[in-house]
């Protein structure tokens, strides 16, 4: 069992405490098959993807503050990054952070697909957010500025104000009543 | 470790927490009012306190293997408790710690009604979710327990399995009065 649940641990980048953590809290054995992605109404999807983003934005900012005095404790991003992996793995709608400026800390920044790079250019005509609904899902991006000078610990060539990414959600819709 | 160290560990998160919780709000929130609690149906509720549940107790248990190494370091449900109060201000379902243990370290962490007393025997119990709808709001409680050797670190009296506590959930339904 241990060395199963290693393996998964690996596999999924997830540290072995986080794992055996969130297995008894699941009550579902680390082999268990992800759970199904949580298909929402469009409205549901909406209201569900901004409460998402608020936490993972507060988050963020209120872990740096607490924890990040300088650029050799992890990025509070990483933080962020860890527990959106989670939140996918259980089904819940899935979120991407991703860089505007053509120059990433980390190249899997980049943006991904035509969804992103159509927020990229929103963000830049000034816009904070952008979404598209089609018939299977919601996609919803909003902005990520230097919110203060604590931000410059890492971005070093970023000026308060600038901005410098995103945070793209993908929700699975219901299929439409007819 | 001795009580008193204890002590200081516990006085300097929360000093911290106060610190970041004033920096954090004047980001986050800018001069803007609280608004307005966001109501649901009983459906929408249920489904997005368990999305809430997944999404914090992974946040605490990210916090505490990236972060918090000694019991110096802040709690990492110090980090979850500002998130908390950020997100009732913006109107999202109101989330506290609960205690079980009647030994909390933050006193805040008490039972404070009569739901949360009823749910604090049906968690020690074992059951991992209680919930009851009263007055137009759908309340929920849910159970963490002491999971690893890691949270000893400072729940230094529980052992690992005890139903040592868990969040608790307000949130307005629509329709309901």
């Amino acid at each position: 069992m241990r060395n199963a649940r290693l393996a998964v641990a690996v596999a999924g980048g997830v540290a072995l405490p986080a794992l055996l953590f969130t297995t008894v809290l699941a009550g579902n054995p680390a082999t268990a098959a992800p759970p199904a992605p949580v298909r929402l109404e469009l409205e549901e999807a909406r209201r569900t993807v901004r409460l998402m983003n608020d936490i993972y934005v507060t988050g963020v900012l209120v872990t740096h503050d607490m924890y990040v005095k300088d650029p050799g404790n992890p990025a509070a991003v990483s933080w962020g990054k860890q527990v959106i992996r989670q939140i996918r793995a259980k089904g819940w709608p899935d979120a991407h952070i991703f860089d505007t400026t053509g120059r990433p800390l980390n190249p899997e920044n980049n943006p991904q697909n035509p969804f992103e790079k159509a927020a990229v250019a929103a963000f830049k005509s000034g816009k904070s957010s952008y979404e598209e609904v089609s018939a299977e899902s919601y996609r919803y991006a909003t902005s990520i500025r230097m919110t203060d000078e604590s931000c410059l610990t890492c971005h070093v060539r970023a000026k308060v104000g600038d901005l410098v990414g995103g945070i793209s959600y993908l929700a699975p819709l219901k299929p439409a009543r007819r | 470790m001795n009580r008193s160290k204890l002590s200081w560990a516990v006085l300097a998160a929360s000093a911290a927490g106060v610190i970041a919780s004033i920096s954090v709000a004047s980001q986050a929130t800018g001069a803007e009012e609280p608004v307005a609690p966001k109501k649901m149906t009983l459906e929408q509720a249920r489904r997005t306190v368990s999305m809430l549940n997944d999404l914090y107790v992974n946040s605490v248990v990210v916090t505490h293997s990236t972060y918090v190494k000694d019991p110096g370091t802040p709690a990492a449900a110090v980090v979850a408790r500002k998130v908390f109060e950020a997100m009732a201000e913006k109107g999202w379902p109101k989330t506290r710690w609960l205690s079980t243990t009647g030994r909390q370290f933050n006193p805040d962490a008490k039972p404070k009604d009569q739901f949360e007393k009823d749910a604090v025997v049906a968690l020690k119990k074992g059951q991992a979710r209680f919930e009851r709808v009263e007055n137009g709001q759908l309340r929920v409680a849910t159970l963490i327990p002491l999971v690893d050797k890691s949270c000893q670190m400072c729940h230094t009296k529980d052992k690992v399995g005890d139903p040592i506590g868990g969040l608790s959930y307000t949130i307005d339904l629509i329709g309901k009065k």
